[in-house]
């Protein structure tokens, strides 16, 4: 069962209690291009006439990277963070009990903006054209803004304090390692590599903050020349600010081009982080970060095409993701000789 | 491994249940029908072509040889085969080489002082198995 299939009366009942009023599902439309969790766009009729436009993520196992997220903690994150002035989704419950769609799931209001697929013909040439205006510094201050948020103030000590130090970096790379022996198949003595060299030069965190984990312009609703939210926020954790830089950076988002995340040069980005920061970024570093990434990435698709192998899902798309698995070995090796 | 099998039928699943649903036009829809009736007979006729594995496994293994030859006993130890029989197929031989480049990546990582030229060899080597893996995609 999911959202799409569910029928309408036991949306109707379970909505109304939680609401606290009673509304009509008038539209549903499945959103969510991702490749892990099922996103619906639910409008309500209610008595007041006042339209009421929900999004609803259901989560599913058995995709990529389910290992790191954990919806509750999504939920109280989002909670905390729609408070402070960030521009994310407001939430309005978690709900654990898989009874309604099949699994547990979350429900937030809805957000103006557009979400542009990055590596699409539309969406490479949409960013191009943005990162010269307005979204380009944007894009580069809401991350500096995640960044400066006080964690200690907002109590996000939940997330896990990572320990001090390499202790941040350390503890991913670990974590790495044990993802790829969980998912591998086949030997992969390129990521195996990888691995070492990252175990091999492991950089001290210059101080720990809020990182989102998957920063990147897929992740961000645009409208007109604003960003309006900050979506996708499951990778969420406390450590290394390099850690989201590193894979703003990565090959993997920027294929075909040379601006990261199909919008700004690097050293743009770089420049302009430093500038809205007031830091200066360790560029030996963020290397180890840009090839962490990139091998996280690969490990995730190796995971896709396991999962789909072993009948866990049949999803396509990450059937496809298996093929293309060279494609990612590549920008690794790529990584190594420049390293 | 996805087989040519189950990545076909899936297709095909995936065109009867998810897609055809979905199509209104007439013309299309029989589309949609022909194409998933196609993948069914491509089944029976696709097999998983192996040529490639043939290539990179004589290139790894030539490689292997070559550092077992003149590497200090640590490299050696790490290229030897734990299981000691050698696969018949060339996938099998390929896979069984790159295990033996892996572990033996993974011991030169273990060292205080990874030997960096011989690790720019093994990547060298596997760059032109890469390279093979790489023709096979669009």
């Amino acid at each position: 069962m999911g959202i799409s299939d569910c029928p309408r009366e036991r949306i109707e009942r379970r909505f109304t209690e939680r609401l606290d009023e009673p509304v009509h599902l008038a539209h549903r439309s499945i959103a969510g291009e991702g490749l892990s969790d099922e996103t619906a766009i639910l409008d309500f009729d209610r008595p007041s006439g006042e339209p009421l436009r929900l999004v609803v993520r259901l989560f599913r196992p058995g995709t990529v990277a389910r290992h790191e997220v954990r919806p509750e903690r999504l939920h109280r994150l989002l909670t905390t963070l729609s408070v402070a002035g960030l521009p994310v989704p407001r939430p309005l419950w978690f709900d654990p009990d898989p009874e309604l769609f099949g699994g547990p799931y979350s429900v937030v209001s809805w957000q103006p903006g557009s979400a542009v697929v990055p590596w699409s013909p539309e969406g490479r040439a949409y960013l191009a054209e943005a990162g010269r205006g307005p979204i380009g510094d944007l894009f580069v201050r809401l991350l500096a803004d995640i960044h400066a948020v006080d964690w200690r103030a907002l109590d996000l000590g939940f997330l896990g304090v990572p320990g001090p130090g390499r202790g941040f970096a350390e503890a991913r790379v670990a974590e790495l390692e044990r993802y790829l022996r969980r998912v591998r198949v086949e030997p992969e003595p390129l990521l195996v590599d990888a691995l070492g060299l990252l175990r091999n030069q492991i950089p001290p965190s210059a101080r720990t903050a809020l990182v989102h984990g998957d920063y990147r312009t897929g992740n961000l609703l645009f409208e007109d020349d604003r960003v309006t939210a900050v979506l996708d926020w499951e990778f969420a954790a406390l450590g290394d600010p390099l850690y989201d830089l590193g894979w703003v950076c990565c090959p993997s988002n920027r294929i075909g081009t040379e601006l990261v995340c199909m919008l700004l040069p690097e050293e743009t980005l770089l420049t302009r982080y430093e500038r809205c920061t007031g830091t200066t970024v360790n560029r030996t570093a963020l290397r180890f970060w840009v090839l962490f990434h990139q091998v996280r990435h690969a490990v995730m698709w190796l995971e896709a095409g396991h999962s789909f192998e072993s009948g866990a899902t049949d999803d396509l798309r990450l059937a496809r993701m298996h093929y293309t698995m060279p494609i990612m070995r590549r920008m690794v090796a790529d990584l190594l000789e420049a390293a | 491994m996805i087989t040519p099998e189950r990545a076909l039928l899936a297709i095909r699943q995936e065109l009867l249940a998810r897609v055809l649903p979905a199509v209104t036009d007439q013309r299309a829809r029989s589309s949609v029908v022909a194409a998933a009736g196609i993948l069914g007979e491509l089944v029976l006729q696709t097999r998983e072509d192996d040529e490639w594995a043939a290539r990179s496994a004589e290139q790894l293994e030539t490689a292997v040889h070559r550092w077992r030859e003149a590497g200090p006993e640590i490299v050696c130890t790490a290229l030897d085969s734990p299981s000691g029989t050698a696969p018949a197929t060339p996938s099998g031989r390929r896979v069984a080489a790159l295990e033996a480049v892996e572990r033996l990546v993974a011991r030169l990582w273990q060292e205080p002082e990874p030997s960096m030229e011989l690790l720019r060899d093994i990547r060298t080597v596997l760059r032109a198995d890469l390279d093979e893996q790489l023709k096979r995609i669009r």
